[in-house]
């Protein structure tokens, strides 16, 4: 039994130069208590599927296909029935604590202030219940005063108050948005360390956005990797890693500097993938890695190739995927 | 083309560098606190080397980038550029000493002027810089570095918005190129980019110095990044350098106890996860 399920989500945005297809055809399960990681570069649609089920997308987007969570299409839902389950029972955690903070408010009243909303909780009770949200996400008392206002944290402490406020109302979806690129490497692997915490053992299903392979291979269990609008390669994490299948896929692994064990001898260079992501008002009739894709054929080009099972859990949207191993 | 200095060897040499940042008073006569933002930094680059600073933020690396090129005055210590103390130099002297020191930035979108053409944007060090370039001499040195750098001569005519954050960048680059410098101050130059693309943007900074014998005081929190394109690492900590020495020793056998806890927090595919429990989903 899925929480959440995406069936064939297609986004299109209306702008001034024509429509723009930002996702196509996305479709996806996630379970109770599981966790899944999607992987992709800027452009890829990892945000916009988000947004999208958090009903946060722009006024100019027009969405075909469903998002069923707890067996309620959410794009059928109206502004009012959305904010009942924002913060409630799905709740998202951005990349920016700073953005995500409102400067002006103390964090004891933000981190309560779902709880006081969605319970109807007095001010003494909810804030009662924030300080030992604060505690729990470490940020313990008396050293971080439910009175102290944004601008007097770290950043690192500031995404963990963002983290109290995602987890105040208990939700059944967490989604980390890029929740430590604005982070240092120290308090990236805390804050990852603290999300992998607070949602192991528990039914909170765990949903994290990312551009960094590295980071979805230490905290989820199944990932997908989305290029341009489109799920190019999806499975278990482990089972991904060992045979990643996708052109795109290792050619993001052989481009990531930390992936490489030993350094580079003089005069070798990082491998690139050459060009850039098609512009959503253009995308190419066929596959939509072609032009980057060094393995294309004539065959990708007419049209787009359907996923397909390698083995059970592991499936990949590529007619000329690679087989074995992926090399290290 | 420019004569630099004969018999130089050290393009930079930073010895005993204390800057403090004035913090806002707490009462109204009481003197304003001071915060040390570089505490007794020492630190050599050679001519076509590539030294790194790591740390994390707060640790000081943007502020010993700023000191470095006199954009900061510092309480105590000394800069020599090309073997000039560039804090005892009138200001002309220094505006022809920049000549051999150029800045990358981290933001490629913040630091290109919108309103400019991308022609005008990186003859800007030039046009600062030099006297006495003439209108053709100065178009094909325009050429020249965007075409160092990836980039078409007739992308002069363009804007930024035109480009991607990574060709952002190589314009950048090319503007940092213009007045041929020997040292590349980078402070982040890739941290904004994507994975393939800041690929390709380490790849250029590693061609450009080989082909150019530039070198480079490259400014990163990412340790990953750090490995493929320095020789020297120096780890910053509150202000000092806590540890440095070449890049095989440091990544392989860091002494300092902060170092190996920076090495240790970098995600790692293949070491200990999570979330091991794999599901079919």
């Amino acid at each position: 039994m899925s929480l959440l399920s995406l069936q064939d989500l297609t986004v299109t945005l209306d702008t001034p130069e024509g429509p723009a297809t930002v996702l196509d055809r996305v479709s996806f399960d996630l379970a109770p208590g599981e966790s899944l990681g999607i992987v992709g570069e800027s452009g890829c649609g990892k945000s916009m599927t988000a947004l999208a089920v958090m009903g946060l997308l722009p006024a100019a987007a027009r969405c075909r296909g469903r998002i069923d969570f707890e067996d309620q299409d959410l794009l059928t839902l109206d502004e009012r029935a959305l904010c009942a389950l924002r913060g409630r029972r799905i709740a998202m955690v951005f990349q920016e604590p700073m953005t995500a903070l409102n400067p002006v408010k103390t964090i004891g009243f933000q981190v309560a202030e779902g709880l006081r909303w969605h319970f109807g909780l007095g001010r003494g009770e909810a804030e009662a219940r924030a300080l030992k949200l604060l505690d729990r996400v470490g940020l313990p008392q008396p050293r971080f005063s439910p009175d102290l206002y944004p601008h007097q944290l770290s950043g690192g402490q500031r995404q963990r108050v963002v983290i109290a406020m995602a987890l105040a109302c208990d939700p059944a979806l967490l989604i980390a948005d890029e929740p430590t690129t604005a982070l240092d490497v120290t308090s990236q692997a805390e804050i990852l360390a603290l999300i992998a915490e607070v949602t192991a053992g528990s039914k909170m299903a765990l949903m994290l956005i990312t551009h960094d392979l590295a980071v979805v291979w230490q905290n989820t269990a199944a990932m997908l990797v989305m290029y341009a609008g489109t799920v190019a390669e999806r499975g278990a994490t482990a089972e991904v890693f060992a045979r990643m299948a996708h052109p795109y896929t290792r050619g993001l692994l052989a481009a990531s500097p930390g992936a490489l064990e030993d350094i580079l001898p003089a005069g070798r260079r990082l491998a690139t993938i050459p060009g850039q992501v098609p512009d959503p008002h253009d995308r190419p009739q066929g596959c939509v890695f072609a032009g980057r894709c060094p393995r294309v054929a004539d065959d990708c080009l007419p049209c787009p190739p359907g996923e397909r099972l390698l083995v059970p859990g592991h499936a990949v949207a590529c007619l000329h995927p690679h087989e074995g191993e992926t090399p290290s | 083309m420019t004569g630099n200095p004969k018999g130089v060897e050290t393009l930079l040499r930073v010895e005993g560098l204390v800057l403090d940042y004035p913090l806002p008073r707490q009462r109204l006569l009481a003197p304003a606190p001071r915060h040390r933002a570089l505490d007794g930094v020492s630190l050599q680059v050679a001519r076509g080397e590539s030294l790194a600073v790591v740390g994390e933020s707060g640790s000081g690396k943007s502020s010993l980038a700023r000191a470095v090129l006199a954009l900061e005055h510092p309480a105590a210590g000394r800069v020599e550029l090309m073997g000039q103390d560039v804090f005892s130099l009138s200001p002309k002297a220094l505006r022809s000493l920049r000549r051999h020191a150029q800045m990358v930035f981290q933001d490629p979108y913040g630091s290109l002027d919108p309103r400019r053409k991308v022609g005008w944007i990186v003859a800007e060090p030039l046009d600062a810089l030099e006297s006495g370039v003439d209108a053709a001499a100065r178009r094909a040195r325009i050429a020249e570095v965007l075409e160092s750098v990836g980039l078409k001569a007739r992308d002069a005519e363009k804007f930024p918005h035109e480009f991607s954050g990574g060709q952002r960048q190589r314009i950048a680059i090319a503007r940092a190129l213009i007045t041929h410098p020997a040292l590349i101050v980078a402070d982040e130059p890739v941290s904004a980019l994507d994975v393939s693309v800041q690929a390709q943007v380490l790849n250029l900074f590693m061609d450009l110095r080989e082909r150019l014998g530039l070198g480079y005081l490259f400014i990163s929190h990412d340790l990953a990044v750090v490995r493929h394109v320095a020789d020297r690492v120096a780890v910053m900590r509150l202000g000092e350098i806590v540890e440095e020495g070449p890049v095989e020793q440091v990544f392989g056998e860091p002494r300092h106890p902060y170092t190996q806890k920076l090495l240790a927090a970098v995600p790692r595919i293949g070491h200990p996860r999570h979330r091991p429990e794999t599901s079919t989903s």
